[in-house]
């Protein structure tokens, strides 16, 4: 039984804690990006388009290179631990976050920030009527984030190094077992994934229902 | 109440308006005119200071708090009518369970629907709750872009109640608009925008009254003036308007289907687009655009006496 437990709890506790990194940081910056009109804002939209599609293992060859044993942040010990692999996930998904969380406060920004501002609101209210306009699309982005992180397989591996009861993911459990031959356990926990995912993209379709009313 | 002074507003190389100067009174109802495209907006949000002028200054003797402006497609917020209603109470730290939104909402017929949510209602019940939700913090300064453009002939009426009891309390309400007609009843001036700049409307024919019955016909007793024939199912105080091309100058007087004439005395004859502007003393000035053929022809010049006639139709009454 911990042989299908433990990787699942560990697949959500990392996926979970990237994703709260995920939204402390991007949202903000999504926020900032969307009302505050900067130098280099375009182009910084399009780094960060451009980064949503990063292939795993290029930041899990990033991530590594700053935290092996003897680079830079070697000290810390967090080669092949739960926390590597949350700080790779969360360096991975960021960029999705933050283009998602501008694109929920962009659809509002105008009509809401204008609002507000002629119905007497001051800089925090104004702030806080925007987030809560927003608030059905940053769900969607948190769904979508969650959901990127859920089935990551390259950062897990790379990072977590898949060690049994430790930092073995879903994901990472699956491509053991298969090539082990253990085809049964490994389409057990593909079911599973499948099922999270699909409660994600539920999760996803009625928070954009919301919004849209 | 907004004193404009050298103002400038230019998106392109094209200042979009222009207004050297120009002061909106204190406690009345301003519309302003203009064609799509003329600016009314931008002059609307640049009062509201969701814009700032290229040059010049706008002063607003309200502070920005008593200022409220309603947009032409107004946002809804994502929460019910009532939500939305008593927004600028909620950010003001005013918490009264709801009874101001719900006596804004009553005036304006909206009471019914006060649990719905707002994004789901008509263009015109959005702008009656946009209109309710500024309401409600009874404001100093009210600005309006076409307040009455998605209202059915019921809805015009509450709005313009609501209005009539917002300037009772002393109130400015500026009203952008390109239909005039709507909002005339409630209109103490008429100014235009044209070219980027605003002149007051000296085009219309505005009169006040009292519509009585003779004979089985509306008649309109217009104040200190004379009784015109009009034709309206309203009785009593009334607003008369009147476009300068529905009166006709006439040397004599002579049978037609126009049911009004009256003989005058030329006051004013002045240029207006391609066309001669001439200010006709009946009782009361009125106003006419002839050609400047006609106005050789009649030898309109100040002091000529003239018939001037229009038909009962030619009179719009509020």
């Amino acid at each position: 039984m911990s042989a299908l437990l433990s990787p699942i709890l560990v697949s959500l506790e990392t996926a979970c804690a990237a994703t709260l990194v995920c939204v402390l940081v991007g949202v903000p910056c999504g926020y900032v990006l969307a009302v505050r009109r900067f130098r280099g804002r375009q182009p910084l939209i399009t780094v960060l388009n451009t980064l949503m599609a990063i292939p795993t293992v290029v930041v899990g060859l990033f991530v590594y290179t700053l935290i092996a044993r003897r680079a830079p942040l070697g000290s810390l010990g967090l080669l092949f631990s739960v926390p590597a692999m949350i700080i790779g996930q969360a360096l991975l998904a960021l960029p999705i976050m933050v283009v998602l969380a501008h694109t929920a406060f962009a659809a509002v920004e105008r009509g809401a920030r204008e609002t507000a501002l002629t119905l007497g609101a001051g800089p925090g209210a104004v702030t806080m009527t925007l987030v809560r306009e927003a608030r059905f699309g940053l769900m969607a982005a948190v769904a979508a984030t969650f959901g990127r992180l859920i089935g990551e397989v390259g950062i897990s591996m790379m990072l977590g190094g898949n060690i049994a009861g430790y930092t073995r993911t879903m994901t990472t459990a699956i491509a053991l077992e298969t090539s082990k031959g253990e085809f049964m356990l490994g389409l057990e926990l593909g079911f599973i994934l499948l099922a999270i995912a699909l409660l994600v993209n539920l999760g996803l379709r009625y928070f954009q229902g919301l919004g849209d009313e | 109440m907004i004193t404009i002074t050298g103002l400038i507003k230019s998106f392109g190389a094209q200042p979009v308006l222009d207004i050297p100067a120009f002061t909106f009174d204190a406690g009345l109802v301003h519309a302003v005119t203009g064609a799509n495209g003329s600016g009314k907006t931008t002059l609307l949000r640049l009062i509201a200071g969701l814009e700032s002028p290229t040059a010049g200054s706008i002063t607003v003797e309200v502070p920005p708090e008593e200022m409220v402006m309603c947009f032409q497609n107004p946002y809804m917020f994502h929460d019910t009518v009532l939500g939305n209603i008593a927004y600028g109470l909620r950010v003001r730290g005013v918490d009264d369970g709801g009874q101001f939104a719900r006596a804004a909402a009553r005036a304006l017929g909206m009471e019914p629907l006060l649990d719905h949510r707002a994004r789901n209602l008509s263009a015109g019940q959005k702008q009656k709750v946009a209109l309710a939700r500024a309401l409600v913090l009874k404001p100093r300064l009210l600005l309006l872009d076409e307040p009455f453009a998605n209202l059915d002939p019921e809805g015009t009426a509450q709005v313009l109640a609501a209005l009539a009891g917002l300037r009772a309390s002393g109130a400015t309400i500026l009203i952008v608009t390109h239909i005039l007609a709507a909002g005339i009843s409630i209109t103490d001036r008429v100014v235009r925008l044209e070219q980027g700049r605003l002149v007051p409307d000296a085009e219309r024919t505005i009169f006040d009254g009292t519509v009585i019955e003779a004979d089985g016909h509306a008649v309109f007793q217009i104040v200190n003036g004379p009784a015109v024939r009009v034709v309206t199912s309203k009785r009593g105080p009334a607003r008369g308007i009147m476009a300068p091309t529905d009166v006709i100058l006439s040397a004599e007087s002579f049978p037609s289907s126009m049911q009004n004439m009256f003989k005058g005395k030329v006051t004013r004859v002045t240029a207006a687009e391609g066309l001669v502007q001439v200010t006709v003393d009946i009782g009361r000035p009125v106003r006419a655009h002839v050609t400047p053929e006609s106005c050789q022809t009649l030898g309109l010049v100040p002091g000529r006496p003239v018939w001037v006639m229009f038909k009962a139709t030619a009179v719009e009454v509020y």
